[in-house]
């Protein structure tokens, strides 16, 4: 009983804080969803709370000559892990201003991980296997997320105030990125519909060759 | 000009095999030498004209027997091993020996190099290679093993490649990687490769994934104009030995390759092995070879990849004779291909024709090499799992060499090959 009650004094008290929930649908020109796309937002206040302070430590996986994800949305200063999965070697590098570094995996299950102190673009490849392609979006805000197959990027437990939001896509044209106007997150938010206007030709990370020799 | 000396083939050979030497005493930081078997076990069934391999003038790997009646065979058509080991992480070597039936010796290399391809700093990307390999102007052989995923023969002209030509040397690549574009630049030096021309000349074009080792001879048919009891070149023996450095002149190439993330690529290669044609050493002839191919992919839609290659080119062997402007042999070719293949879950279905010609500019009374052909392939190749697959194709092939009707046969010629091959790598 005690317990129960201690749990209801907890949910109570993160309600006190009055976080809120939102969410931005990310759509092309043509109205069809972007998946993908990175959603940062810039508090117009100072946070209560600092959110993803750096402790939480992210991962970029490399599976069956792929990088997994294909974008991965960090805060400055995250530290992001490089665990292999395959049985074979991989060499990830990066010449992107934001960070050049490489990193040699040996074999299964090896990590290493990075520390991305400068916000902008960071686009990763693999020196062994060409077809690998994956982006890392290092944001100077310290919320971010990502949307999903339905264009959807859910942020969650807000706190409530005035927001800029930031919209960055890998095949929006080199070195740009968008943003709208500040935004109120109260305690009900409706979804900010924003459109992006993207290549008609879209970055993939293609599967390695049929039979390959590597 | 740099000179090429008689053993330096085997030098770099060496070179390579010491690399991977070198590579297992140091197997604690790098993981050991990586050794692969390749094996292609085949079922053919096919009538008509005899192989090229019998010493005749029949176009497929595959033929009838001596009177054309059908011939059914199941056999080994290849064993290779593969072997590749990181030298550094930069620096790596491979190795490809191989045996097959047709092949004159019981175990030959294919390939050895050593590539350094160090960690691009900007967007442009360095590649050099060093050692006996293909060139790379074959877009079917994306496989294992210099193999195609998507027929068991490949085209008229990447056969060609697979028979003849194999360079010794040095190659340097620069790629520039754009957001949606790829632009790379290849040169290379090379010798070793002084007889290429002399199949296509004597015997013509064929279909066959025969690919020919460093120290093995492929045969020629006994054409009157060629052999020791012959009055037009008796100098030529009844065979060639494609990987040979004959006039010590270096030969090139160089190449442009554009691929667009769109799902388009198209490419352009010079070849010329800068042969002397009137120098004869180990029997023999350096040829003056020289060719251009193109290629092109196409996605297309409904999952459709559509390939294409068109090479042209010309060689030149012997003396100028009887005190004209032509040299004993001096033949044009082309060759080219349109491939339609799409994928049906692991499995894939490809539809190629090709077209083929020689023309023969001196001496047709003497030595015609004259002829043109076309052929149909079908193939179906189910993936069986991430080690093996068996591939079903139908080939059939039609040529016209009126050399032939000097022999025994007519001078237009067709057949058909039936192949079932399960491939199994271990």
């Amino acid at each position: 009983m005690k317990v129960s009650v201690t749990i209801l004094l907890m949910l109570l008290g993160s309600f006190a804080v009055s976080a809120a929930d939102f969410s931005v649908v990310v759509k092309d020109e043509n109205g069809a969803v972007v998946e993908n796309a990175v959603v940062s937002l810039e508090p117009k206040f100072t946070l209560n709370k600092p959110m993803n302070a750096g402790q939480e430590v992210l991962e970029m996986g490399q599976r069956g000559a792929m990088f997994t994800p294909f974008v991965l949305p960090v805060h400055v200063g995250t530290k992001v892990s490089f665990p292999n999965y395959d049985e074979f070697r991989h060499q990830v590098y990066s010449f992107s201003k934001a960070k050049r570094f490489e990193l040699r995996l040996y074999g299964q299950d090896e990590s290493k991980s990075v520390i991305f102190e400068n916000p902008g673009v960071v686009a990763l490849g693999c020196n062994i296997h060409d077809n690998m392609l994956a982006y890392i979006y290092v944001s100077e805000f310290p919320i971010v997320a990502k949307t999903g197959e339905d264009g959807v990027a859910p942020l969650s437990e807000l706190e409530e105030g005035s927001y800029v939001v930031h919209i960055w896509h890998p095949d929006m044209s080199s070195g740009s990125k968008m943003t709208l106007p500040a935004i109120t997150v109260g305690d009900q938010n409706d979804p900010l519909n924003a459109t992006v206007k993207l290549r008609s030709i879209r970055s993939i990370q293609k599967a390695p060759a049929e039979g390959g020799d590597y | 000009m740099a000179r090429f000396e008689g053993k330096a083939s085997q030098a770099v050979l060496a070179f390579c095999m010491g690399g991977l030497i070198g590579q297992a005493a140091n197997a604690a930081e790098f993981p050991a030498v990586d050794l692969e078997l390749y094996s292609d076990l085949r079922l053919t069934t096919v009538a008509g004209e005899p192989t090229w391999f019998k010493d005749w003038l029949g176009k497929l790997r595959y033929g009838g027997d001596w009177q054309g009646g059908r011939q059914t065979k199941l056999r080994l058509s290849e064993l290779s091993l593969i072997a590749k080991s990181d030298i550094t992480w930069d620096l790596h070597a491979f190795v490809h020996a191989k045996f097959d039936p047709e092949q004159d010796k019981p175990a030959d290399l294919v390939e050895a190099y050593l590539r350094y391809r160090p960690v691009p700093t900007s967007r442009w990307q360095y590649q050099l290679k060093a050692g006996l390999f293909f060139p790379h102007i074959s877009r079917e052989h994306t496989s294992v093993a210099w193999t195609s995923p998507y027929t068991i023969t490949p085209s008229a002209i990447n056969s060609w490649i697979g028979e003849e030509i194999r360079t010794l040397g040095l190659e340097a690549k620069a790629t520039l990687k754009l957001d949606q574009q790829k632009l790379s630049f290849t040169g290379g030096a090379f010798g070793f490769n002084d007889p290429a021309g002399t199949l296509l000349a004597f015997r013509g074009w064929a279909l066959g994934d025969y690919k020919v080792g460093a120290f093995s001879r492929l045969p020629l048919p006994p054409i009157s104009s060629i052999g020791p009891d012959s009055d037009f070149l008796r100098f030529q023996p009844l065979w060639v030995n494609p990987v040979r450095e004959v006039d010590n002149k270096v030969g090139y190439y160089g190449a442009v390759d554009w691929s667009h993330k769109v799902g388009f690529k198209a490419g352009a290669f010079f070849y010329d092995n800068r042969g002397d044609p009137e120098v004869i050493k180990h029997s023999q002839y350096g040829w003056d070879t020289k060719f251009w191919n193109f290629y092109t992919e196409v996605e297309a839609p409904m999952g459709i990849d559509l390939m294409a290659q068109y090479l042209t080119g010309n060689t030149k062997m012997g003396f100028f004779k009887y005190g004209g402007d032509f040299r004993a042999v001096d033949v044009d070719y082309a060759s080219g291909f349109v491939m339609a293949s799409r994928k049906f879950g692991k499995h894939r279905l490809s539809v190629r024709r090709d077209w083929f010609d020689t023309d023969d500019n001196s001496f047709v009374v003497e030595d015609n090499n004259n002829e043109v052909g076309t052929a149909w392939t079908v193939a179906f190749n189910a993936h069986l799992g991430n080690k093996d697959s068996i591939i079903a194709e139908m080939l059939h092939v039609n040529s016209t060499r009126p050399f032939r009707e000097t022999v025994w046969y007519d001078a237009q010629q067709s057949q058909t090959l039936w192949q079932l091959s399960y491939r199994r790598r271990f």
